[in-house]
């Protein structure tokens, strides 16, 4: 376990400072670019994925914002460790559970980073809190100018940017949001939110992007596909799409509390708060479920003893690498649950 | 908590999946999960091009499989079966199925956004706030020629915001 230190950096997204962070936990702007002289990772050697990992590092180290990042080789970082950056949104689970040559690149509280060698050559990230993609597409941007000034990458006249999957190709561009919708789901709407959205082109999915599997009320909707139109227009509909989700919520909530569900909210969020603060073990997943009616109730300002920023903060320390990193130890899921409980009641001010 | 099948033993099981656009709610004990085949340890890997290979092997029949991209020699039928290029020159060896494919997934296959700052096949950077009013404005227009009218109310207020910040 190398990255202890890190641990202790605070990283931006999860900090309750962005626009509407009651319901956008994050925002992100990803870029997917490949170098022209190397076969995409799956078809390159071990010599090739190495000259593609040491090239862009270096061409990295000359940018601005990266001059001062931390460059992590996974192969010097152990399971835990990877499993680690992939709880902080920095490398896929892909990438986590299949290092090979893979790399990242970790810049100032961790807004901006790359991932290297996992099915792209590079996949640049700017990532931060509430709802901010046009900022992000700014600093996302600058940055790809200058390591493309270095670099050569794979580009079509017609089809624009080449990525190893053709659902990529073009501008290469995703723009997601990390959503908290306990309103729409408690309500039901939410399966008539997701048809809607599939209508305008916009994908939803699970807490860690990848997967289908939603914890805790938290979604991540992006845009299905990346070519046909500029990166400015796929910026600009994913934050209409966003803030429309974001008044939706909101009303519902407001209704939520006004209306007759209101006892039965209250219910969920005060039982939820008392296993947080009693429970001796308990599941990752079963910690968001709870965390989600606390973060709720905190948003609509209820009298809970927690603020949004130690929600924000467990959301990220209570995930298994998180609480065995801050053990410093490896530890079976059975014993990382007792962990949990533990660090749950001391940040929710319980009786120890 | 307590388990919404049996009714019987505490939920451990907590989590929601999506299939579809419909969410469905977990809330199960460890043996109703063990039953009900919900997978309790880390999860699969939703991809994408799941969805992808049933839209590439519908095609499969009339396509020329047996194409080779000379660069990197993967055969087109291994791209069918993986999802994945091998290379950049994959994108000219096999350039007519998969201008093809690339317009049935994006619904157009002409690239519209930034070109590398030296490169020669700029399309001119995009100006942002402008750029991005010009697009909102054709958004709208075909939201509300689509009837599409939630959508078109927020391309509007959008506007709006864009409007008066410039």
């Amino acid at each position: 376990m190398q990255l202890q230190n890190m641990a202790r950096l605070k990283m931006a997204w999860a900090l309750p400072e962005g626009r509407d962070n009651g319901v956008v936990l994050s925002s992100r702007v990803r870029l997917a670019r490949n170098l022209k002289a190397y076969p995409f990772p799956s078809r390159a050697g071990p010599k090739a994925l190495g000259a593609v990992l040491d090239s862009l590092f270096a061409a990295a180290r000359k940018t601005a914002p990266l001059a001062k990042a931390a460059y992590l080789k996974m192969s010097d970082l152990d399971p835990v460790d990877r499993l680690f950056l992939a709880e902080r949104h920095l490398i896929s689970r892909a990438l986590a559970q299949d290092p090979d040559a893979g790399g990242a690149v970790v810049g100032d509280r961790e807004i901006l980073s790359c991932m290297i060698n996992e099915e792209d050559h590079v996949r640049l990230q700017a990532l931060d809190s509430g709802l901010c993609f046009r900022g992000l597409w700014g600093e996302l941007d600058s940055l790809d100018n200058e390591i493309s000034s270095q670099v050569e990458f794979a580009v079509h006249p017609q089809w624009g940017y080449l990525c190893a999957c053709p659902t990529n190709a073009g501008t290469a561009l995703r723009v997601s949001a990390l959503l908290h919708l306990p309103g729409l789901t408690l309500t039901e709407q939410i399966n008539g939110v997701l048809e809607g959205l599939a209508r305008v082109g916009v994908t939803a999915r699970g807490f860690y992007g990848e997967g289908t599997r939603v914890l805790g009320d938290f979604y991540q909707i992006s845009n299905a596909v990346s070519l046909g139109r500029s990166e400015a227009d796929f910026i600009a509909g994913m934050e209409s799409t966003a803030s429309g989700l974001v008044a939706r919520e909101v009303e519902t909530r407001r209704s939520i509390a006004a209306g007759p569900r209101k006892a039965r909210l209250e219910d969920l969020v005060f039982r939820s708060l008392g296993i947080l603060t009693h429970a001796r073990s308990i599941s990752y997943e079963e910690t968001l479920h709870h965390l989600s009616y606390l973060r709720l109730a905190v948003s609509m300002d209820w009298d809970v003893p927690v603020d949004m920023v130690a929600i924000n903060e467990l959301l990220v320390l209570a995930q298994p690498a998180h609480v065995q990193m801050s053990l410093g130890k490896e530890l079976p899921a059975a014993e990382r649950d007792v962990h949990r409980a533990s660090l749950l009641r001391k940040k929710l001010g319980a009786a120890p | 908590m307590i388990c919404q099948e049996c009714g019987v033993n505490e939920a451990r099981v907590f989590f929601k999946q999506i299939v579809g656009s419909q969410v469905t709610q977990y809330l199960l004990c460890q043996d109703c999960a063990q039953k009900k085949g919900v997978a309790t340890g880390p999860e699969a890997f939703s991809d994408l091009l799941a969805e992808l290979g049933v839209l590439f092997s519908r095609r499969r029949a009339r396509e020329p499989s047996g194409l080779k991209c000379p660069s990197c020699g993967i055969r087109y039928a291994q791209f069918l079966e993986s999802g994945r290029l091998g290379c950049a020159a994959c994108y000219e060896s096999f350039r007519e199925p998969l201008g093809d494919i690339l317009k049935r997934i994006h619904g157009s296959a002409r690239h519209a956004g930034k070109a590398p700052p030296s490169g020669k096949t700029a399309a001119p950077a995009a100006a942002k706030a402008s750029v991005d009013l010009k697009a909102l404005r054709r958004r709208l227009k075909e939201a509300v020629a689509a009837e599409r009218f939630e959508e078109a109310a927020r391309l509007r207020d959008s506007i709006r915001g864009l409007e008066e910040r410039s």
